[in-house]
């Protein structure tokens, strides 16, 4: 298990903690996605859990191994995909590659195969002998995700994998996650896609302010009330967005509404506009729980209507 | 597991290697070298063209036979050089205007050598040469001077004049040295058969009352035709160990003797001073590297240093490319002594590789290597400013979030601690009027102890106090460099404390700070 205990990080010059007493497990074989606004400490702490910063405070293990104090065996069982990955910009991809595994102890022959091997897979195989300067942001990505294959870590540190990704490179990543879980690897999955954690994280952290706030599991997180309305008025106008306004924050395209956080029940709603001549073709809730446990927390919820 | 990541660090050294700057910089050191040769090219004059002259006589057949070399003071045989002997009556002594009883002329081949005879049965002469050149009119230096013609023995050839060895300029590679012309020709003018050569030196200005005996000569070799040069390699005479100014060297005569193979000696000859013979001097060579050194490699192997370590570490950790490693399974600690390691070594290979260079190009100029006091002088000198330097830029890539911060400040301080380090006391010591004053000389030379580009300038006085040297202590005139507080100790003691203490500075910030 992956262990954040009392974390704090207070970085030299700065008077605020980027990240307070913060505590997470990170399990083998679930995802766990860590949400949060920009920062909200969420790179800090996958840094930090990642042994490329010290905490100020607090400890980080894994497997019962410290990361400060025993940061090389640790790091063994850590693979990490940080949000903008650079690597020597002169270096042929094979090359670097190869320059990693050797600190897996694997070289020579065995390196060029495993790392060709592990380009194929993050689908960068015919640029093996390409120097990483030419690689756009998203072929970092996936040079990275490919880096933090090797040794075949128990422990995914993804640090908004999905940014710069292309859909096929998204379907990737999503499939190799998938992939991982099953085979009981542990996922921290930080990402400012909510739908995307929201569609394989077995649980949310949600971090604001340097503080870890709430943590979700995921049926948690579908069992979310208070969720968005959505609606399809036929001859909806402005006088009916008007009245729409009056419950809750709304959202419009064409003749559809979302309604975050109703304050009246969705059958006063349909009611109401009934009642105001608005012909309602489809009435019910959106699966955006996650984005609303979000905010839920951050913000605190609505007060429902009186 | 291993605590040191050895696979990283063959990576990084191999990459330090191959980093543009250390390749540049050790490419310009190594061509700044050759000025040395454009040095020794403008300073060095060419081998003499003057025309110089020997002869010999011999009697046979009821005929006095003639014999030249004409040649130039860089023993090149001149071709088409006119000799003519006039022959007068024994005993003259007036030289113009005289009446000849016969004379003989003749014009040197190819070879630069001419025979002539003269009927003559006499046996006593008084005779009179005169020659030129091509393109010089007879006689150009001059009526020759009367010389005393008796009849040889049969079979004997006699040489004209006292002497009959000379000094010839040759070019040893790039320098110019001298090697000892013998001409004499064997019997009735003949080759020689094989005369053995020997020489002795004596330290003393005056002559030897006698000649030798081969076994206290040395031998030179065997002469087989009427002119051939030899290289008597004749040592350095001691030179003083004391310090101040230089003592000379140059009394004393070569003595060269000539004997049959069976051990008769043929000829001697004590016309030549030993000093003509003496080879370069040791130290020239090491003099001149450790000028370049002085000129070239102290100033350049800094930036060396700055850029090489900027390329492997510095940018790496500023562009983040450095977290990308540190994401593996290896220590900070451990990552940072790989990468200081590979550092310092590519910048000792580079060094290496440039004095290599250097010291190849001494032995080709001068006909020696570096002494090794020297090499080490100049060699723990670079260390000490490589150590430095990338000690320095290791510890501020911890300092400094920006390349433009870290290279700008790098290369501040090198600017600082070299052309800076010139100026600054200079105008400190015009403000206070008290420049070159011994207070101010003594103050700039314990300022040196805290400027790692300086540690050369200590080593190098250090050097020549404890060196056979000819060629003093620089501006110390007199004053023993120990007055200053330069002592061995103190030099290992300041270079130990330029490269440690950056590297501790290093280690700790690598340890306590992100």
């Amino acid at each position: 298990m992956l262990s954040i205990r009392g974390l704090s990080k207070v970085y030299r010059g700065k008077a605020t903690p980027a990240v307070s007493n913060v505590d997470l497990d990170l399990r083998p074989g679930e995802v766990l996605g860590l949400v949060g606004l920009n920062g909200a400490g969420k790179t800090t702490t996958i840094r930090v859990a990642a042994g490329l910063v010290y905490p100020t405070a607090g400890h980080v293990a894994v497997n019962g191994l410290d990361l400060t104090r025993d940061k090389a065996e640790a790091s063994r069982y850590i693979g990490l995909v940080p949000e903008f990955p650079n690597f020597e910009p002169g270096s042929r991809a094979i090359n670097q590659l190869r320059y990693y595994a050797g600190f897996y102890g694997v070289t020579g022959a065995a390196a060029r195969e495993l790392c060709t091997e592990l380009l194929r897979k993050v689908g960068l195989s015919d640029m093996d002998q390409v120097r990483l300067r030419t690689f756009s942001q998203g072929m970092k990505k996936r040079f990275s995700l490919a880096a933090s294959l090797l040794g075949d870590p128990e422990f995914f540190l993804l640090d908004e994998i999905l940014s710069g990704l292309d859909p096929e490179g998204v379907l990737l990543a999503r499939n190799l996650m998938v992939d991982l879980r099953a085979r009981g690897h542990g996922i921290l999955l930080s990402s400012h896609i909510l739908s995307e954690v929201q569609q394989v994280a077995d649980r949310v952290a949600i971090m604001h302010e340097g503080r870890l706030i709430k943590t979700l599991t995921r049926d948690e997180v579908e069992m979310t009330e208070g969720a968005t309305l959505r609606l399809t008025i036929e001859n909806l106008d402005d006088p009916g967005m008007e009245l729409i306004r009056t419950y809750g924050t709304v959202r419009r395209d064409g003749n559809t509404v979302w309604i975050t956080h109703p304050n009246l029940d969705p059958g006063q709603i349909n009611t109401e506009l009934i009642r105001h001549n608005y012909k309602v073709v489809s009435l019910g809730f959106e699966s955006l729980n996650l984005e609303q446990a979000f905010f839920d927390a951050v913000r605190g919820p609505p007060p429902k209507a009186p | 597991m291993k605590l040191f990541p050895w696979h990283g660090f063959l990576y990084e050294l191999r990459r330090g290697l191959m980093s543009i700057p250390l390749l540049v910089l050790t490419a310009l050191i190594i061509l700044a070298a050759f000025s040395i040769l454009a040095e020794i090219a403008s300073t060095q004059p060419a081998p003499s063209t003057f025309p110089e002259e020997s002869g010999a006589y011999f009697f046979t057949d009821g005929e006095y036979h003639f014999e030249f070399y004409a040649y130039t003071q860089s023993d090149v045989p001149i071709s088409g050089a006119v000799f003519t002997v006039n022959i007068y009556p024994p005993n003259e002594t007036q030289t113009v205007p005289l009446t000849s009883l016969a004379n003989g002329t003749g014009s040197t081949g190819s070879s630069g050598m001419v025979e002539f005879a003269v009927p003559l049965n006499g046996t006593n002469y008084t005779a009179i040469m005169q020659w030129s050149p091509p393109n010089a009119p007879l006689g150009f230096g001059g009526p020759g001077p009367l010389l005393s013609v008796f009849r040889p023995p049969p079979g004997v050839t006699s040489v004209f004049g006292s002497s009959w060895t000379a000094t010839i300029q040759t070019t040893h590679r790039f320098l110019l040295s001298y090697n000892l012309l013998i001409y004499y020709p064997g019997p009735n003018g003949t080759a020689p058969p094989n005369y053995q050569v020997y020489w002795a030196a004596s330290p003393n200005e005056s002559l030897p009352a006698s000649p030798l005996p081969e076994g206290s000569m040395h031998r030179l070799g065997s002469l087989n035709s009427p002119a051939e040069a030899f290289s008597p390699v004749v040592p350095a005479y001691p030179v003083s160990t004391t310090y101040g100014p230089f003592q000379e060297q140059s009394n004393g005569y070569l003595q060269v003797e000539l004997f049959t193979t069976t051990g008769h000696l043929v000829a001697m000859d004590t016309n030549q001073s030993v000093s003509n013979f003496f080879p370069p001097l040791p130290e020239a060579g090491t003099r001149e590297a450790l000028a370049f050194g002085g000129i070239f490699m102290v100033y350049l192997a800094p930036l060396m240093a700055i850029l090489a370590t900027y390329s492997v570490y510095g940018r790496d950790r500023l562009t983040g490319v450095l977290e990308g490693v540190l994401a593996r399974p290896v220590s900070r600690l451990g990552l940072a002594t790989s990468r200081y390691l590979a550092v310092i070594l590519a910048l000792c290979i580079a060094v290496s590789l440039a004095m290599a260079c250097l010291d190849g190009l001494v032995y080709w100029v001068y006909g020696g290597f570096v002494s090794l006091y020297g090499a080490l002088t100049l060699f723990s000198s670079l260390l000490v400013e490589v150590g430095a330097f990338a000690g320095v830029t290791f510890l501020l890539s911890h300092t400094f979030r920006s390349a433009g911060g870290l290279v700008g400040i790098s290369l501040g301080l090198f600017a600082l601690l070299t052309v800076g380090w010139l100026i600054i006391p200079l105008l400190i010591g015009g403000v206070t009027g008290t420049l070159f004053t011994p207070g101010y000389e003594t103050a700039m030379v314990h300022l040196d102890f805290l400027n790692p580009v300086q540690f050369y300038t200590l080593a190098q006085y250090q050097y020549f106090a404890s060196v056979p040297s000819n060629f003093g202590l620089f501006s110390m005139g007199p004053t023993h460099p120990s007055a200053y507080g330069i002592t061995l100790g103190t030099l290992i003691a300041t270079g130990l404390a330029w490269t440690v203490l950056p590297l501790v500075g290093f280690f700790y910030s690598v340890r306590h700070w992100d």
